[in-house]
C-alpha cells in the first residue's frame, strides 16, 4: 500500500497552513512528524484523513485519489484530539458501539484491545471519570482495534505517564512487524528516534526530511 | 447502529412536556370546541394570545433543539469508520428522521395521555391522531434540517437555531400563508406536500455542503 501526498497546498482566509506537501508513505513502516505547536502536524492528518479538503493537491493511496472520489476510509485508524467518546457510557461501551458500526459484536476482541492499552481494569467506569491519560489510552485503542492498514497518530503520548508511553512504543513497533503504515506526530524528538523509520519536520506549513533510519 | 440520546436529555425533555402540559391546563377546555380535533388541539394550536401560542411551541422548539444539536455535533466528528462523508451524513439524516417520528409519537402521545386521565376524554387511536404525528414529525424533521443547514454555513449551532427558530415565529404570527411549511402545521388538518419537497431540497443542499466542508481546526470551532 502506497500514500501518497502530492502538491498539497491549504490556505484559509488566505492564510497558506500547508504549502506544497509532497509525500510517499509506503506500508511496513512508521513515519514521524516533528514540529512545534501550530507548525502544520495535525492539519496534514487532518488533510490525508480528508477531514479539511485541499486548496490545491490530491492524497492518494495506491494511486487512486481519496478527496475527489467516494473512497472507502474504513482502512484508516485515526487519533486526532476529537471527542469521539460518550461521556455517560464506559470505555467498553464507547469501543463496542465504534467496533459495532462495521463489525459484529466481539466483547473479547474488546477486552484484548483494552489489556493491550493497560486499561482494562476500568473497562467498565464512565467515560467522563477518566483521567486524562485513560481518555488517550482509550482514543488509541479505537485507532488500532479493528486491524486497520494506515494508522494515524496525533500527539499519542499526551497526558500518558512513562509506563503507558513505553507501552505504546510496543503497541508501535508491533503495528510495524503487522506491516502496517503508522504516522506518528510529536513534538518529542526522542520518541520520534526510538519508533521512526523516517522523520520529517514541519514548520510553517513546510515539510523537510530530518532523518532516515 | 448510533447511539441516540442520553437520558438526561430525555428526562429533560420529559420534564418540559410535563411543564407545557401544566402550562395548558387553563386553557385546555376553552380552545377545544370539536371533540374530533382534541389531538390535534392538544399538540397544534394558534390563538390571538401570543403567551398561549407561546406554551403551545414549547415541545417543538425542545424537540428540533435536542435532535439538531446532537445532529450537528456528530456531523461535525466524522468517524472514517464509516468509510465516507456520503455514507456519514446518509446514516445520521436516516438516523434523525427515526428520531424525528419517535419525538412526535412521544410528544402527541404523552400530551394526549395527560389531558385525556385529567380532562376524562375517551382515549381511542383515530386518524386524526395519525395525521398529527406523521405532520409534527415532518415539521420537526424540516425544523431539524433548516437549522443544521445554517449551522454548516455559519459554523455556529446556537446562533443558528436562533435564526430559525425567530423566522419561524415571525412566519406564524405575521406571514401566516397556509402552505409555507411549519406555518401549514397551524393552518391545516392534511399533509403539506411542499414540506416533503422541501426536505428533498434541503437534503441535497445539506450533501452539497457537507461534501465539501473542512472539518475541525480554527475555522470550525465547536459550539454545541
Amino acid at each position: 500500500m502506497k500514500l501518497t501526498v502530492k502538491n498539497y497546498t491549504k490556505k484559509i482566509k488566505e492564510k497558506v497552513i500547508l504549502d506544497n506537501i509532497n509525500l510517499e508513505l509506503l506500508n511496513g513502516n512508521v513515519y514521524g512528524f516533528y514540529g512545534r505547536n501550530g507548525s502544520g502536524k495535525t492539519m496534514l492528518f487532518r488533510a490525508i484523513s480528508t477531514l479539511i479538503f485541499p486548496t490545491t493537491g490530491d492524497v492518494l493511496i495506491d494511486g487512486e485519489s481519496i478527496i475527489k472520489n467516494k473512497y472507502d476510509l474504513s482502512n484508516f485508524g485515526v487519533l486526532i484530539e476529537m471527542p469521539n467518546f460518550y461521556p455517560y457510557l464506559s470505555g467498553f461501551d464507547n469501543l463496542d458501539i465504534l467496533y459495532r458500526i462495521n463489525n459484529k459484536s466481539n466483547n473479547q476482541h474488546i477486552d484484548d484491545i483494552l489489556k493491550k492499552v493497560d486499561l482494562y481494569e476500568n473497562r467498565n467506569k464512565k467515560y467522563r471519570e477518566y483521567s486524562l491519560g485513560m481518555k488517550q489510552k482509550l482514543r488509541i485503542a479505537q485507532a488500532i482495534m479493528e486491524n486497520q492498514q494506515i494508522i494515524i497518530l496525533d500527539e499519542p503520548t499526551n497526558g500518558l505517564d512513562e509506563k503507558s508511553i513505553q507501552n505504546l512504543h510496543n503497541i508501535v513497533l508491533e503495528l510495524k512487524k503487522q506491516k502496517k503504515m503508522v504516522l506518528l506526530a510529536s513534538h518529542n524528538m526522542e520518541d520520534l528516534k526510538l519508533l521512526c523509520d523516517k522523520i520529517f519536520y514541519i514548520s510553517n506549513g513546510k515539510l523537510k526530511d530530518k532523518k532516515e533510519g | 447502529m448510533m447511539r441516540r440520546y442520553n437520558k438526561k436529555q430525555l428526562m429533560i425533555y420529559i420534564f418540559i412536556l410535563v411543564i407545557t402540559c401544566i402550562l395548558k391546563m387553563p386553557y385546555i377546555t376553552e380552545i377545544i370546541d370539536d371533540y374530533s380535533l382534541i389531538p390535534f388541539n392538544i399538540v397544534v394550536y394558534y390563538s390571538k394570545n401570543n403567551y398561549i401560542n407561546f406554551v403551545w411551541l414549547i415541545p417543538i422548539v425542545a424537540s428540533s433543539f435536542i435532535l439538531t444539536s446532537t445532529l450537528y455535533y456528530k456531523l461535525i466528528n466524522f468517524d472514517v469508520r464509516f468509510k465516507n462523508r456520503y455514507r456519514y451524513l446518509l446514516e445520521l439524516l436516516k438516523d434523525n428522521l427515526w428520531s424525528s417520528i419517535l419525538f412526535a409519537l412521544f410528544t402527541t402521545i404523552m400530551q394526549w395521555l395527560i389531558f385525556a386521565i385529567y380532562f376524562k376524554f375517551n382515549i381511542e387511536i383515530n386518524e386524526m391522531l395519525c395525521i398529527i404525528i406523521i405532520k409534527y414529525a415532518l415539521e420537526i424533521y424540516l425544523l431539524s434540517i433548516s437549522i443544521l443547514i445554517i449551522s454548516l454555513l455559519i459554523n455556529n449551532f446556537i446562533y443558528s437555531y436562533v435564526i430559525i427558530i425567530s423566522i419561524i415565529i415571525i412566519l406564524i404570527n405575521s406571514f401566516r400563508v397556509p402552505f409555507f411549511p411549519f406555518v401549514n402545521l397551524y393552518c391545516d388538518y392534511n399533509i403539506n406536500i411542499i414540506d416533503i419537497i422541501m426536505v428533498f431540497i434541503l437534503v441535497l443542499l445539506i450533501k452539497s455542503i457537507y461534501e465539501k466542508k473542512d472539518l475541525g481546526g480554527a475555522k470550525n470551532e465547536i459550539d454545541c
